[in-house]
């Protein structure tokens, strides 16, 4: 099956799905152009072909990328994660963000961080952190302050429980528009949500039982329509007066 | 499913499932009977679990399947094993026969099915990882190799593992008249004199010309049984690659309602 390309940029196969072996862009028949190219890509010679499965996206003025969702986290710089220490080393903590390997975030990386105070995490402690570096065959490190040394939400994570979901799931919580379900759960509920881009969110609230229903709520909404997650919010949050 | 979804740590949970069925529906046997000379048609149905449905046990609704294979995938994750090369990443498979121990044609599943996987999957990507694929055996009504290729090439794209492109199997067998058969049933695969299983590239779209072609000429695992002449293995290549390429236009298709489904990935 071939289709023939009528205008080669942009790609033919913008917002369609694509499966890995797929040729998107010949760079032979393209003009000196430079293209950004994000995850789900990759240069093969002359073409850029397809390597995951998902919608080939692309913004101006030359940025392409596939996007999907999946249970494994695969970590690039800036991004916001939720990680759970595993291990203690003496320069550098270590933290599974769901990620092909285990990330370092060195003792120092706090605000104020030196070596007369050292913060103790012990295993199984939830941090927000945010990706420093993430080169391949390297493992990631991380950081609990921001671009400017400051520790703004980064840090311990108390009380509360965190949840695991999908990748997809935690863009679409991120994005804004706000995500339905969040908006019609915030109007009713009070509650802290923190939400990492590598499939996991965690939610803290004065009462165990929001906690759970908040958790709960947003995982069955993955795989709802918007029209249906209305519905079935307002069914649930009727249910609990 | 209505009710919390439990998400227990001590559950082994894999990334990906996949379940494939091949089910050469005994009705239409006799259509799959074709001479040399027209095309064979193969009836098939395929089933993709992917993993949030399948933790809400609703997602096996498939009415009749004889050959049925689970495949599941977990990684990939650190380190990989011994003696292998730490610059690439590792492919570990695991078959699980239905009844029995493993034994020596469980280890010769295992390995052709690890050679093919590591021939299709982007091994520099994620070095130093191992990624994990357990096969896990339902039923076996003949066509089972191919079938745990299908399986396990559905699972690792929906784990997301990077891929140069995707493998599918079929089984082709020579029966006494001279006829071939695509997709026999356990009792026909014992009863003819050979048969092949033959794993190809899928086709693909493309914006380049002529360039897409050349992978559909690929090929990326043949495994034989029995006695066969050379002839007849090439007029089984020649059918096969026809039927392979309907079920990876299927594959495509199923791939884009599930993402369809799914509104996370809607426009």
């Amino acid at each position: 099956m071939e289709t023939k390309p009528s205008s080669t940029f942009p790609s033919t196969f913008v917002d369609q799905l694509v499966v890995p072996g797929d040729v998107i862009l010949d760079l032979s028949s393209m003009a000196n152009q430079t293209l950004k190219l994000g995850g789900g890509l990759r240069q093969d010679g002359d073409s850029i072909s397809v390597m995951k499965s998902g919608t080939l996206r692309f913004t101006k003025p030359n940025k392409y990328w596939v996007e999907s969702s999946h249970k494994r986290y695969v970590p690039s710089v800036g991004d916001n994660v939720l990680g759970v220490v595993v291990d203690t080393k003496p320069d550098n903590f270590l933290v599974d963000i769901k990620g092909p390997a285990l990330a370092f975030l060195p003792v120092l990386a706090f605000e104020g961080g030196t070596r007369r105070n050292i913060p103790k995490f012990e295993v199984g402690t939830l941090l927000y952190v945010r990706v420093v570096n993430a080169n391949t065959g390297m493992n990631p490190e991380l950081s609990c302050m921001d671009a400017n040394g400051k520790a703004g939400e980064y840090g311990v994570l108390k009380e509360g429980y965190m949840f695991e979901s999908s990748t997809g799931l935690s863009r679409t919580l991120l994005s804004s528009p706000p995500y339905p379900t969040l908006e019609a759960l915030g109007k009713k509920l009070s509650f802290e949500i923190a939400v990492g881009i590598n499939g996991r969110f965690w939610v803290n609230a004065s009462q165990s039982s929001t906690v759970i229903l908040v958790g709960n709520a947003i995982l069955k909404s993955e795989s709802l329509s918007v029209v249906q997650q209305k519905i079935y919010l307002e069914k649930l949050l009727k249910s609990i007066q | 499913m209505d009710g919390p979804l439990i998400n227990e740590d001590r559950w082994l949970v894999p990334e990906a499932y996949s379940t494939v069925l091949m089910a050469p529906l005994a009705g239409l046997k006799v259509l799959l009977r074709f001479s040399l000379i027209t095309p064979p048609v193969l009836q098939f149905s395929f089933i993709i679990l992917d993993p949030l449905l399948l933790l809400s046990n609703d997602a096996f609704s498939l009415a009749s399947g004889d050959t049925k294979v689970i495949a599941a995938v977990y990684g990939p994750k650190a380190g990989t094993r011994k003696n292998e090369n730490p610059e690439k990443a590792c492919i570990e498979v695991i078959w699980k026969p239905k009844t029995g121990q493993s034994g020596k044609s469980e280890s010769e599943y295992e390995m052709v099915l690890k050679k093919t996987l590591q021939s299709i999957c982007l091994l520099n990507v994620h070095p130093n990882t191992t990624t994990s694929i357990v096969i896990q055996v339902v039923n076996d009504d003949g066509a089972l190799l191919p079938c745990a290729i299908n399986a396990a090439c559905a699972a690792l794209v929906d784990a997301g593992t990077p891929l140069k492109h995707l493998a599918v199997a079929i089984c082709c067998c020579m029966a006494e008249n001279g006829q071939i058969l695509l997709d026999p049933s356990k009792m026909e695969e014992q009863k003819v004199k050979a048969f092949v299983y033959l794993a190809f590239p899928n086709s693909m779209v493309s914006v380049l010309p002529e360039g897409g072609k050349s992978m559909e000429h690929g090929i990326l695992t043949s495994v034989t049984h029995g006695v066969m002449a050379v002839d007849d293995y090439f007029s089984c290549l020649k059918l096969g690659r026809p039927a392979a390429s309907e079920l990876s236009d299927f594959i495509r298709n199923s791939l884009k309602s599930k993402a369809g489904n799914d509104p996370s990935k809607a426009a």
